[in-house]
């Protein structure tokens, strides 16, 4: 009979009636709920938010933002990196912003020589790669200028152009990747079929690595081409480092096949891989992620935006399952009703 | 509904005998299972639940059964239940604590899962330090593990 008098403590709950709450909450106030007490962290391990299985698409929250002021309006978003914006105003200022956060930081002026300014109107549409470290606030950015690239990165206070870099032609890169670990960045280059890579290891300016064995991108490789309508061929970093060549095709019936490789070890050739483990592709952003890590994202499987003719559209996301092949719909609940020129990934809990 | 005329007693930790027809006592699935079992005694212990929470579990079964038997009109008992169960479950911290606790053991699922939603209602966009001063949890991190866990979703945090 004391019992009702004794205050009870919650933590104490154990852990089956506690993820019978969890499966109650959405993604945001679960994450809360874990900074409780240790007890209510240890049971939220592996646990998935039933209700939303997509964070990012979090039926419950438009992720309030600061007010980001009249600036953010009329910028453009040039790169993302977990839940951080490469963004550039509509007078060429460039900053790092955290929506989430409010934290902001001002990137050099983009000045002559490095970048004359004749370049500036096809800026906003140039290829952008960003990084940045969520603790220390260490940052890259690289940026394809018409014949060449430039980076910035903190504490250089400036835009600096690579050294060796005349690509030949103006349509070069179609995709960069920054794997921060090895301080390589690789670039894909569409008309030459290859990748580039470069390492920011010194001080100075970044230096060209040749990896011969993994240059050559063209071919689909072991794809099944009949019915072809459209098709290309990504790269992606995995989370340990390694680079993936993922080709895509779809087919006249709407049908997408994707096929993925990587370097071997042993022949230092492309090799076809079945399955991604515990991991998922987010192809846009070429990277792959711990799929355990981040409630709603399904291992081995690759998530996608764009449309039968292969165009990005943010209309439209999908997720493709390796193992069973089957191409699902994400629920498109969070867009607003403005048509938006471009769509990005965001990822708040991304791991450095 | 003959058969439910059984009476059946549930008897409380405290030794409390609650006489119920045997209709609300399946309501209890722990209980059911007994029954089919052939447990077929006409007092069954619930040693883990106090007298103050096995009568309301037992006014949740009963009221839950008594819908249950109507029929007709359908859409305004699927109201009225409605409406019960959103009074019943509005209780104070410690009641709802047992009350959870009690509808697990004796697996009453219905009163389990309107007992959760008021836990996840509760907490819905509030602080930990709220959900702590509520729910009289102790914060067992020291202020170093606190900001790791902080840090690895620190944009869940924002205001």
């Amino acid at each position: 009979m004391g019992v009702s008098k004794m205050k009870l403590s919650w933590s104490e709950l154990c852990p089956d009636l506690l993820r019978c709450v969890y499966e109650r909450l959405s993604f945001t106030d679960l994450i809360r709920a874990k900074s409780v007490c240790s007890s209510w962290h240890s049971a939220s391990r592996g646990f998935l938010p039933k209700r939303n299985q997509n964070p990012w698409l979090d039926k419950d929250k438009v992720y309030k933002t600061r007010d980001l002021g009249v600036d953010f309006a009329r910028s453009r978003c040039l790169a993302t990196y977990g839940s951080w914006l490469l963004m550039m105003d509509n007078l060429w200022n460039l900053n790092v912003l955290n929506p989430l956060t409010g934290e902001r930081i001002d990137l050099p002026a983009l000045t002559e020589p490095v970048v004359p300014e004749r370049f500036r109107p096809m800026l906003k549409s140039s290829l952008a790669c960003l990084w940045i470290d969520k603790k220390t606030k260490d940052y890259l950015v690289v940026w394809t200028m018409e014949h060449f690239l430039v980076f910035t990165k903190r504490g250089i206070n400036t835009w600096r152009r690579f050294s060796s870099n005349y690509v030949g032609g103006t349509t070069g890169y179609v995709q960069m990747v920054y794997d921060h670990k090895a301080q390589k960045l690789y670039a894909h280059r569409l008309c030459y079929g290859d990748i580039k890579i470069w390492c920011f290891c010194g001080d100075d300016e970044p230096q060209e690595v040749f990896e011969a064995e993994s240059a050559c991108l063209t071919g689909f490789t072991g794809l099944f081409t009949a019915e072809y309508v459209n098709g290309w061929i990504n790269i992606a970093l995995t989370v340990s480092g390694q680079v993936l060549k993922v080709s895509t095709v779809v087919q006249r019936s709407k049908r997408w096949l994707f096929r993925i490789h990587k370097i071997s070890h042993v022949t230092k050739k492309w090799k076809e891989i079945e399955s991604l483990g515990e991991e998922a592709l987010i192809l846009d952003m070429g990277i792959t992620v711990v799929a355990k890590d981040i409630p709603g994202i399904k291992r081995n499987s690759i998530y996608f935006s764009g449309v039968g003719d292969g165009r990005a559209d943010p209309d439209n996301f999908f997720v493709f399952d390796l193992a069973t092949q089957n191409i699902q719909r994400l629920p498109q609940c969070v867009f607003s009703p403005i048509h938006f020129s471009d769509a990005r990934w965001f990822f708040p809990g991304l791991r450095n | 509904m003959s058969e439910s005329n059984k009476k059946i007693s549930l008897i409380s930790s405290e030794g409390e005998a609650f006489e119920v027809s045997e209709a609300v006592a399946r309501e209890f699935e722990i209980v059911a299972h007994m029954l089919e079992d052939g447990c077929s005694g006409s007092s069954i212990p619930i040693t883990t639940v106090d007298s103050n929470i096995l009568g309301k579990v037992i006014e949740y079964c009963t009221k839950h059964v008594e819908v249950g038997n109507v029929e007709g009109n359908s859409e305004k008992a699927e109201k009225d239940l409605e409406e019960f169960d959103k009074r019943f479950i509005a209780v104070e911290m410690n009641t709802l604590f047992s009350l959870i606790l009690a509808a697990n053991y004796l697996n009453v699922k219905g009163l389990l899962n309107i007992g959760c939603q008021k836990v996840a209602d509760t907490i819905k966009d509030m602080k930990p330090e709220e959900v702590r001063s509520i729910f009289n949890i102790e914060n067992d991190y020291t202020p170093a593990e606190e900001e790791v866990v902080r840090k690895e979703n620190e944009w869940a945090f924002q205001p």
